[in-house]
């Protein structure tokens, strides 16, 4: 039970022999062996295929032509090689072998070719999943080949891997197949020949779809007449021609993707579906996303964003994850016989490939299960995971998530603090790609510390010491820390007077000013990261100092689509209440204030995406104060980044009302900003955006 | 000096020609009031606009295309080079509603969009390159008589001319409302629409059905259909837009207790107006659901 093996640098070891770890690896050196060459690792495919799928392989064998088939398969490193070193095998191997076997059956000389094979191996992932229905595909398969052949895919469709065809064959619906009048292969024919757009230009195809909660006839999308009596045409079209609401506009922009051979997904966000897209290699671009808490309904390693860009970036290193794969593979036919050379191979998978997180996640319960490391040895482990993925922080939380438990469970109460900081202390520095549930992980790891609150209290003050200079994780885990403790009256307190610490502040032992004190960087962290929940939260818990009077206020038709959004200003000065920046977007008002500068800004994002009716702003100045917002410009966006100006006065007046009946459909961001070369101050105490949801 | 370069500009604009973006090609349909033909490609990802460029690229389809037509070829490329980028700076104004491509657009000189047909099943099923480009500018031609007919017209006679216009090109009042300024000549001329032009092109389904909604909220759905009533009575409607009043008439009628037996005879008179129509099939579908 050394465990050390796992811990130990990385290094290099000289390869001495290639020897099928099936027959005899029995030491370091014979397993570096035979993972190092591509014909080692078809060994190794095999004997895990045999592993995995032994009662198939058998039941195929039985007959002549499937044990031609099987004679075939692990003799042809391009198919054995595209089906076992595509990432992750489906939930049913068994079946993946069955559906490969009835592909190979119809279309055997296809299987030859480097493109169809791959496109087989792709299907057969897809189609092993217990959830996809095995009879349907080789028609899945046939209609990708003959599309291909034909020249009516996206060219890049040609050159994909079979683990990047597996998001594109996988089209349907929520990540599942979707049956006959869905998301079927009449609705591939449909997008494939009516929506052919430049890859990138996938992100805004699903808008080709009107957003419409009820159709024609007045039945609501969420009854089953919506689009009941549009039986007639293909559901992609109709989803064109009637509507839909984000579930059915995200199918339609990730389908029309997927139809011409680009690789796409859907994801579920809170109330929400979004789609994404791989416009290029490496480079998957979010589509109709309003949040970052997406859950990727395809995905191979997970269901998270990060673990998205991460295997983007393992598999796109094929050697590397070549290695690190056929490793595992050699530590799972170990495992149980001989643990010790297991724990062996998953440090030369980690060796090979360091990022390769699924890798990490395997090894560990490996660990904790069979090896049962001591306190020190998972402290070590630790280290090293964090070592490998704190550029992915929510990836690296979840492997750290996984050794905690174990870990806490031996360690002295005087260590777990410290243990549990290391998390902190790497991840301070990175943003990593996007944001993630930051919150249950301190929530977790608090937990971890018993229900002791002056524990966690202290150990709230650490992390707030640790993270006070990071970008991405101070707002919200001040935010977290409002929550679990300035909500009580009986811990907000010693809450306050941490925060107070952690910021030198002299109002120590005053809950307002200790507040403020806090809020104040947090708020403008939060808007400068565009965490908009941690902005909210921020917001909401600076509630108490402000004035509870509602704005006077004469709104346009539909929602307050401004509330629960974000505020981001050009600059803060000394006149300015950040923690008054939540109210600008609500009806009861706020208010921000500019230090001097030269055509100074504020952007709204919008709590929901809209159709706007109006935008109302209020700027209760008078005298010279009020010529600090003229000339004052206001312009809409759908992206953040490409804007169009719908408003320019130079007249002062409190509110300006400024309707935009079909003129602003689809936005997202509000612009407001003095437009000349003055350097002056800039003030405003409401940005109201209302109109029709578009989610 | 003038007569000479009159002269001089003649026979270069006598034949389409193709010019090297929109910005030229505005300059030059100005110049000679002559309309725009614009094909969008992606020359590094679209194989099936390389195969009609080629077509495009025919001398004959100057002729298709009319006299003095500018022809602006834009390549959407996905992977663009400096020239491609500079160019696609000069092609901004160009923004034709296109949801596949290849595609073909058609302006008129004032470089107002007039037609566009967006990916190869379109294309094809107006005639191929050719006929579509020769369809685009007989539609603009018809149209510029009606409209030339309307300037010496007054009242609703005018509107009606018009609104006649507005109905060949089939896109109501364009993208973004362009051809709004003819819906306010048409208002100016007929303010109280006997022509029937102005209810048709102020026509939306999606108010009315919103106005449904909220007068069923708000426990008056007589006032809704007092609404549809008076949408019943403009005459210009045409195939759709009747099925599509019908329809939010059905919306009503489902929703009021005291008259939902009249939602089956909005259906049947939905189904009537066209029935091998998309809504035609779809109220006769939902004749059936409410049978079964």
């Amino acid at each position: 039970m050394s465990t050390k093996s796992l811990i130990r640098p990385f290094g290099l070891f000289v390869l001495a022999c290639l020897v099928p770890v099936a027959r005899a690896a029995d030491d370091e050196g014979s397993l570096r062996a035979a993972a190092a060459t591509p014909q080692g690792r078809m060994v190794l495919a095999a004997a895990e295929l045999r592993r995995v799928a032994a009662p198939v392989i058998d039941e195929l064998s039985a007959s002549a032509e499937g044990k031609r088939f099987i004679s075939e398969l692990m003799a042809s490193p391009g198919l054995l090689g595209d089906l076992m070193g595509s990432g992750p095998l489906p939930d049913d191997p068994g079946k993946m072998l069955r559906v490969l076997h009835d592909l190979w059956k119809q279309d055997r000389a296809g299987l030859t070719q480097a493109e169809d094979r791959g496109t087989a191996a792709a299907v057969a992932l897809t189609f092993g999943q217990s959830k996809w229905p095995s009879d349907k595909a080789y028609s899945r398969y046939a209609w990708f080949r003959d599309s291909r052949r034909k020249g009516l895919l996206h060219p890049q469709f040609a050159s994909l891997r079979p683990w990047e065809k597996r998001y594109v064959v996988s089209a349907g619906g929520n990540g599942s197949w979707n049956g006959e009048g869905g998301w079927d292969d009449a609705s591939l024919e449909w997008l494939r020949d009516h929506v052919k757009l430049p890859a990138a230009d996938y992100v805004g195809a699903c808008w080709q779809a009107p957003y419409r909660l009820h159709n024609l006839l007045g039945d609501s999308i969420h009854g089953a007449m919506y689009y009941a009596p549009f039986g007639d045409m293909v559901h992609a079209r109709r989803v064109r021609d009637v509507g839909g609401v984000c579930g059915s506009l995200s199918h339609y922009g990730a389908n029309a993707a997927r139809a011409n051979g680009i690789p796409a997904i859907t994801m579920g966000e809170p109330g929400h579906c979004a789609y994404a897209v791989r416009v290029k290699r490496g480079e998957w671009t979010p589509a109709y996303s309003l949040s970052w808490q997406r859950g990727l309904h395809t995905s191979l390693w997970g269901s998270t964003w990060t673990q998205l860009v991460l295997q983007e970036k393992a598999l796109g290193d094929q050697e590397a994850h070549d290695r690190s794969t056929a490793h595992l593979w050699q530590a799972r036919a170990l495992a149980s016989s001989q643990p010790e050379l297991a724990e062996t191979a998953y440090r030369l998978a980690l060796e090979a490939q360091p990022i390769h997180q699924p890798a990490w996640r395997e090894a560990v319960r490996f660990l904790r299960d069979v090896r049962k490391p001591s306190a020190s040895a998972w402290t070590a482990i630790q280290s090293s995971a964090l070592d490998a993925l704190a550029d992915f922080p929510e990836a690296a939380w979840d492997v750290v998530s996984d050794i905690q438990p174990a870990a806490l469970a031996l360690m002295p109460g005087a260590d777990a603090e410290a243990f549990l900081l290391d998390f902190h202390r790497r991840i301070a520095p990175r943003d990593g790609p996007v944001m993630w549930n930051f919150s249950a992980a301190l929530k977790a790891q608090a937990d971890g510390l018993g229900s002791d609150v002056s524990k966690r209290l202290a150990f709230f003050e650490k992390v707030l010491a640790v993270q006070a200079s990071s970008k991405s994780w101070f707002a919200p885990t001040i935010a977290w820390g409002q929550e679990a403790f300035g909500k009580d009256a009986a811990n907000s307190p010693a809450f306050f007077a941490a925060l107070a610490r952690v910021f030198s502040s002299g109002a120590a032992g005053s809950n307002q000013d200790g507040l403020r004190a806090a809020l104040r960087p947090a708020v403008l962290a939060a808007a400068a990261n565009g965490n908009v929940e941690a902005f909210q939260a921020l917001g909401k818990a600076g509630a108490v100092l402000r004035n509870s009077e509602a704005l006077k206020t004469e709104p346009f038709p539909g929602d307050l689509l401004s509330s629960g959004g974000l505020l981001t200003v050009s600059s803060t000065s000394g006149w300015d209440h950040p923690e008054n920046h939540w109210g600008v977007m609500e009806a009861c008002g706020g208010g921000f204030h500019t230090e001097r500068q030269v055509r100074p800004w504020a952007v709204v994002r919008l709590g929901k995406l809209g159709d706007l009716s109006g935008i109302v702003i209020h700027d209760p100045s008078g005298g010279h104060n009020a010529t600090r917002q003229l000339p004052l410009k206001v312009s809409i966006s759908e992206d953040g980044s490409s804007w169009q100006e719908v408003f320019r006065t130079d007249q002062h007046q409190n509110p300006w009302r400024i309707p935009l009946e079909g003129r602003a459909t689809r936005v997202q961001f509000i612009r407001v900003e003095r437009d000349d070369e003055r350097s002056e101050f800039f003030h405003l105490n409401a940005i109201h955006a209302y109109g029709r949801r578009l989610q | 000096m003038r007569p000479i370069s009159l002269l001089f500009l003649t026979p270069l604009l006598a034949t389409a020609a193709p010019v090297a973006d929109f910005e030229a090609a505005l300059a030059a349909a100005k110049s000679a009031q002559a309309p725009i033909a614009v094909f969008l490609h992606g020359s590094d990802w679209n194989p099936a606009g390389e195969t009609m460029l080629k077509t495009w690229q025919d001398p004959r389809i100057a002729d298709a295309a009319g006299p003095a037509t500018p022809l602006v070829t834009i390549d959407r490329m996905e992977n663009p080079d400096q020239a491609a980028t500079e160019a696609a700076k000069r092609n901004a104004k160009c923004d034709p509603p296109v949801r596949s491509l290849p595609a073909v657009a058609f302006y008129d000189a004032d470089g107002r969009l007039v037609s566009v047909r967006s990916g190869l099943p379109e294309i094809e099923s107006s005639g191929g390159l050719p006929a579509t480009l020769k369809g685009m500018r007989s539609l603009l031609a018809k149209r510029d008589e009606l409209w030339k007919r309307a300037t010496s017209e007054q009242g609703p006679k005018r509107a009606a001319l018009l609104g006649a216009g507005l109905d060949l090109m089939n896109q109501g009042l364009g993208p973004k409302n362009l051809y709004q300024n003819v819906l306010n000549d048409m208002k100016q001329a007929d303010p109280k629409d006997e022509s029937g032009y102005i209810g048709k092109y102020t026509f939306s389904p999606w108010s009315l059905l919103d106005l449904v909604l909220e007068k069923v909220k708000a426990g008056d759905p007589a006032a809704a259909e007092a609404e549809l009533d008076r949408w019943n009575r403009v005459t210009r409607l045409d195939k759709r837009q009747r099925q599509e009043l019908h329809a939010t008439r059905f919306a009503l009628y489902q929703r009021w207790p005291q008259k939902k037996e009249m939602a089956r005879k909005s259906l049947e008179d939905m189904r009537a107006v066209d029935p091998g129509s998309d809504l035609g099939k779809a109220a006769e579908s939902y004749l059936k659901q409410l049978k079964d």
